[in-house]
């Protein structure tokens, strides 16, 4: 049967737990104020150690619309700072990676050390000092930066709670793999998607939307053991679930995976995902990793970037066959990115014209795999930093964000 | 040896044209018994070359057939190839370099740029009909709108 109108808009007859009010998807109000309390007050994953591997390498970033310049040292330790001079503005440094010595703003060449950040000149500085605008007080803005596992996480605000009590024990099934071998990041890209960075988010912790994926369907959602994993969840609205043993030879053109490929405490043909609070995944088909990080542009816009790490030192040979591994399923031209893309665009198509009201997270599972606890977890989480439930975030005073 | 140009160029337009058509058993039928095809970018972000497709002739038409079973994420792509430029034969292969740019027009008529690069061709000239040896297509985009199950 239908809905009438009335139906269809008043509010589900659910837990306000389990379902979503739309507007938190598109309205201007609430992606202002989710930078202001989520993006700019929680750890963000800007890149991979292996990325700067050598003194003065530098990576660019972009955090809650803050530009980051994120460097190695002369002293080998990296640090952040926002890539913007402290004369006029303009972006420091403007190609994505590299190497300098120093860093000039093109505009009036001040120049800045990377280690430090300190500004070490300014053209006839003669009238800056005439007016008490001293050389030392016109350093680069420094951004908290730690590292755990080799991820690079950097926090705008500067009296945040240590990232590894932040992350505390949710990548406890990550660290085996990433962490006793040396790894690089061996592959990179960017989706600019028309979605809001929660729905993207959304398609990483929602393992019932895997139905959608033809690859799936055929190598995974036939297996008993798929439906039986656990949901593990965290403080700081992190969580993870158990693996399974994907059998992808079943898919036309595929092979099994390499077992000498396994990465360790993995088997080769073992999934894995980790979702740490706001915008981070963890991905991992037994022979390579995959993170998923975001940078919200507006309400609907979101750049989505993807890495993959393997093992550094290994052969060329084994090399490519991770990469072929990754991009078989995960790359743009892989099996199932292209499918999630559409998901999301189809949700933004749908929603955010304003008049769908309600979505639903409501499945119950007993915490198995396509139970939506891990949602249900992270929207507790972003109701308690907003101080808004997303079931009703218009009320003055949540339930879910006065617990 | 003489090449003719023209069947050359006839070429690059079929293998547009067909998979813009999505005909791919007459795309593969373009392509030599060793064919090889992949697409490739260098990352200016991990400062390396970085390899997003590598499918041989038997394994690409097994993605391409399995296309229609797929939620497929593009309406309709047209590539359009110019600049092309032919290479001296060595060994009756043909180097042939040329443009592509791919655009993406959505159910409604909406069309955007979807990526835009080069096609690095090989093509054999030992038969009645030249044929394509293998492709690599090397992509300027790299920050694209969507991912494809068909490749470009």
């Amino acid at each position: 049967m239908s809905r009438t109108e009335a139906e269809f808009t008043r509010p589900p007859q659910l837990p306000a737990t389990h379902f979503v009010d739309n507007h938190v998807y598109y309205d201007e109000g609430v992606f202002a104020e989710e930078k202001e309390k989520i993006l700019s007050k929680t750890w963000r994953f800007v890149l991979h150690e292996s990325e700067i591997p050598e003194v003065y390498d530098y990576r660019t970033a972009s955090v809650a619309d803050t530009p980051l310049v994120v460097a190695r040292g002369k002293d080998g330790k990296i640090r952040s700072f926002v890539n913007s001079c402290s004369h006029r503005g303009a972006a420091v440094l403007r190609r994505p990676a590299g190497n300098l010595r120093a860093w000039r703003c093109m505009y009036h060449l001040w120049t800045y050390d990377p280690t430090t950040g300190e500004c070490t000149s300014r053209p006839r500085p003669e009238a800056f000092d005439a007016v008490g605008l001293r050389q030392e007080a016109c350093g680069l803005r420094e951004v908290r930066t730690e590292l755990i596992y080799g991820l690079v996480f950097v926090n705008l605000d500067e009296n945040c709670m240590p990232l590894e009590e932040y992350i505390g024990d949710s990548l406890f099934l990550q660290r085996e793999m990433i962490d006793t071998v040396e790894m690089e990041v061996i592959d990179f890209f960017e989706l600019n998607l028309k979605c809001n960075w929660k729905n993207w988010m959304e398609t990483n912790m929602d393992l019932y939307h895997e139905f959608m994926h033809v690859a799936n369907r055929k190598t995974s959602l036939q297996i008993p053991e798929y439906y039986t994993r656990n949901w593990h969840t965290f403080p700081n609205g992190h969580f993870t679930v158990d693996r399974y043993s994907v059998e992808y030879n079943k898919y036309p053109g595929w092979e099994d995976r390499e077992d000498s490929l396994a990465l360790p405490g993995m088997k080769e043909d073992e999934f894995q995902i980790t979702d740490v609070f706001p915008d981070i995944t963890f991905l991992t088909r037994g022979t390579v990793v995959r993170i998923d990080n975001q940078i919200p542009l507006s309400p609907t816009e979101t750049l989505v970037q993807y890495r993959a790490l393997g093992i550094k030192g290994e052969s060329e040979e084994d090399r490519m066959r991770r990469i072929r591994d990754y991009h078989s399923i995960w790359g743009l031209f892989g099996r199932n990115l292209p499918e999630d893309c559409l998901g999301v665009k189809l949700q933004g198509d749908a929603i955010y014209g304003g008049q769908v009201p309600y979505t639903y997270w409501c499945r119950e599972e007993n915490n198995l795999s396509q139970d939506d606890i891990a949602a249900r977890t992270w929207w507790k989480e972003w109701s308690r930093l907003m101080g808004r439930d997303q079931s009703q975030p218009f009320e003055p005073e949540s339930t879910v964000a006065a617990e | 040896m003489t090449i003719d140009r023209n069947k050359i160029t006839d070429l690059i337009y079929d293998s547009c044209a067909l998979l813009d058509d999505e005909r791919f058993d007459d795309y593969i039928a373009l392509c030599t018994p060793d064919f090889t095809y992949r697409i490739t970018a260098f990352s200016e972000e991990i400062r390396k070359p970085m390899e997003w497709m590598y499918q041989t002739r038997e394994n690409l038409l097994e993605l391409l057939k399995a296309v229609e079973t797929h939620e497929v994420a593009v309406a309709h792509l047209r590539r359009v190839a110019s600049m092309v430029r032919i290479g001296e034969a060595q060994n009756g292969i043909v180097p042939v370099r040329s443009t592509v740019s791919v655009y993406h027009t959505w159910y409604d008529g909406d069309t955007r740029l979807f990526a835009i690069g080069t096609y690095k061709d090989r093509i054999t000239t030992d038969g009645d009909s030249p044929l394509l040896a293998s492709r690599e297509v090397m992509l300027d985009t790299r920050r694209l709108a969507s991912g494809s199950h068909i490749p470009i």
